[in-house]
């Protein structure tokens, strides 16, 4: 199965998501992300479903049918703040309204992703040119990687309460979404993170957020493994604070 | 567009409707990817409401009282290595207006069956 659109459909979604609940009230935003987040696991996890709904198309068809109701909620929402808010949040969502579009757009077109409208008949096959034939030295570069470049966040950890500073095992690097780096979002996404016993990420909060970068910081921390951290010979939970800088270059 | 407080538009009410049934099959707690599939295989729709208007259309019934919904405790999300999720049940006001809609529905299918095989 394809799962490479899928994935670019569902973080659309949450790109979308981020986009259209920032600037307003901590509570709500947060709540209306979880929702969202909740439906989009529950849906790929819901062994009973229709497999079209597993489809990124479906998956795009409902976040763009959505729109007039996601921006109906958001002026709802924007109608009860001070008016400087409102022309600031007015001026964000124009902004990524057009910078979402244009990265569809991109994505769209690009070869090998969702195949573009076109007028050619049904049956009509694209061909593409075959690959080129292997370079002679194997490349170190995992076979997953894509082939435009990605930008990565520098991160770096403390450890909160004067508890000894966990040891990462396994390192994820954030990537900077190639959509901000398009739009040219950088900044830099703070994150509490608790790791349990045995090492792994139980909780993270975003203390200081960027709305474009958020989820790529969050997704990433997720996967991090660290040694489980003892005190007196006992394995203890430990609270990181995580800076994650997103540049472009 | 402004509506009257009370009004329900044809959404809310499915919505309300297949809160019921599944309150019926004894689910009392169900989240909203849940009662996305129930509105779409009561329909035999193969896709789901759009995630701003099925979740919109949530917080319009929460805030008339018709659901009621918690935050999920993080700790039973966490376990099973998910999402939180936010979970509605029907309330007594949701419910009766339910009921209500599915008699009105049942009242007027006959008038339309008639008006159906009526001679031209």
């Amino acid at each position: 199965m394809r799962r490479t659109p899928l994935r670019a459909a569902l973080s659309i979604v949450r790109l979308w998501t981020t986009i259209y609940t920032a600037g307003i009230p901590e509570t709500l935003r947060d709540a209306r992300r979880e929702e969202i987040e909740s439906d989009l696991w529950e849906a790929q996890h819901d062994s009973q479903s229709d497999p079209i709904r597993l489809s990124a198309m479906h998956v795009v068809a409902r976040l763009v049918a959505g729109i007039p109701d996601d921006l109906g909620w958001r002026l709802e929402q924007v109608n009860a703040m001070t008016r400087t808010a409102r022309v600031s949040a007015l001026v964000l969502v124009t902004c990524a309204l057009v910078a979402i579009g244009g990265g569809i757009a991109s994505w769209m077109t690009r070869p090998g992703s969702l195949p573009a409208p076109s007028l050619r008949p049904l049956r009509a096959r694209v061909v593409y040119p075959p690959p080129p034939p292997p370079a002679a030295v194997p490349s170190p570069v995992d076979k997953s990687t894509p082939a435009v470049p990605l930008n990565y966040a520098q991160t770096s950890y403390v450890s909160i309460g004067n508890m000894p500073l966990p040891k990462k095992t396994k390192d994820v690097r954030p990537v900077h979404p190639p959509i901000a780096v398009w739009a040219g979002v950088n900044g830099t996404v703070l994150v509490e993170a608790t790791i349990d016993e045995t090492g792994r990420v139980a909780d993270r909060r975003i203390l200081q957020s960027v709305p474009m970068l958020d989820q790529s910081a969050i997704d990433a921390l997720g996967r991090w493994e660290f040694a489980p951290t003892t005190v007196n010979g006992e394995a203890v939970p430990v609270t990181i604070r995580v800076t994650v800088d997103y540049k472009s270059q | 567009m402004r509506r009257k407080t009370r009004a329900l538009v044809p959404l809310e009410t499915a919505i309300c409707r297949s809160a019921l049934v599944m309150t019926g099959r004894g689910r009392t707690e169900f989240h909203g990817y849940d009662l996305a599939s129930q509105l779409a295989d009561e329909t035999s729709r193969r896709f789901l409401t759009a995630y701003g208007t099925l979740y919109r259309a949530l917080a319009r019934l929460e805030q008339m009282g018709l659901l009621q919904s918690r935050r999920e405790d993080p700790a039973i999300a966490a376990r099973e290595n998910r999402p939180i999720r936010r979970l509605y049940t029907l309330t007594a006001l949701g419910e009766a207006a339910a009921r209500e809609a599915a008699g009105t529905a049942t009242e007027r299918a006959p008038r339309r069956a008639r008006r159906r095989v009526a001679p031209a």
